[in-house]
């Protein structure tokens, strides 16, 4: 089961876990996996699922701003 | 969702709710019967429940899926599936059941949403479910950074498995 909680609250969740700028935070995590050879596929899909959510919230916003 | 049932649906609209589940589920390997119930659930939207053979496994989708799938702030009814996907992979999969065998409950759903992550065909739903799996870590107490390494090696490790 996926479980009740919504994604917008996953998504405040993780972003209060990765400090005041989650993007720099995940650049950094994928910077330090690189140099290490590891994977970094799962912190690419945050910083673009975080991403995705900034970019919706941008254009709500311009959406609004013009009525 | 926070209705107590959800609002009635003509007898077409059921039948074209339990084809797109159905299609979906297919569409990611799921094997076995497929059904939707039209009534909430405590699920989240979705069950797997294993049979006696894999050709007994059930999936069941419920009425909060769909309204999850029209919420843009939240899950999509194609990441929803295969969260239960994964679940199914966990439990047949010959060499990912040997692995999970005695799993805790919490961590046999943050594979789920890995191995549905795995599976899922685009993008925007394999980072929602990414962001699940991180989620279930990180509320468990652990930081973000040591969250994303560990789904990262759990993820590596199940991609060489399938």
């Amino acid at each position: 089961m996926i479980g009740t909680t919504k994604l917008s609250e996953i998504r405040k969740k993780l972003e209060q876990a990765m400090g005041p700028d989650p993007i720099a935070e995940l650049d950094r995590q994928i910077a330090n996996a690189k140099r290490e050879g590891k994977g970094t596929e799962i912190m690419e899909d945050l910083k673009r699922f975080i991403q995705r959510a900034r970019k919706a919230t941008r254009r709500k916003r311009r959406t609004g701003a013009k009525k | 969702m926070a209705t107590q049932s959800p609002r009635h649906l003509s007898a077409s609209r059921l039948v074209a709710r339990q084809e797109r589940i159905a299609g979906i589920a297919v569409a990611l390997g799921f094997v076995g019967n497929v059904e939707y119930r039209h009534v909430y659930s405590q699920t989240g939207g979705a069950q797997y429940a294993r049979g006696s053979t894999e050709d007994d496994d059930l999936l069941t989708a419920y009425a909060e899926a769909f309204d999850r799938d029209a919420d843009p702030e939240d899950f999509s009814l194609e990441a929803i599936i295969a969260h239960e996907r994964g679940h199914q992979i966990l439990a047949r999969h010959p060499r990912i059941a040997k692995l999970v065998a005695g799993m805790s409950l919490a961590s046999e759903e943050i594979m789920a949403s890995l191995l549905g992550s795995i599976i899922c065909r685009a993008d925007i739903d394999r980072e929602m479910l990414s962001a699940k799996a991180a989620f279930e870590l990180v509320v468990r107490g652990q930081t973000s950074e040591a969250a994303d390494c560990r789904l990262q090696i759990l993820r590596r490790t199940l991609e060489a498995l399938l």
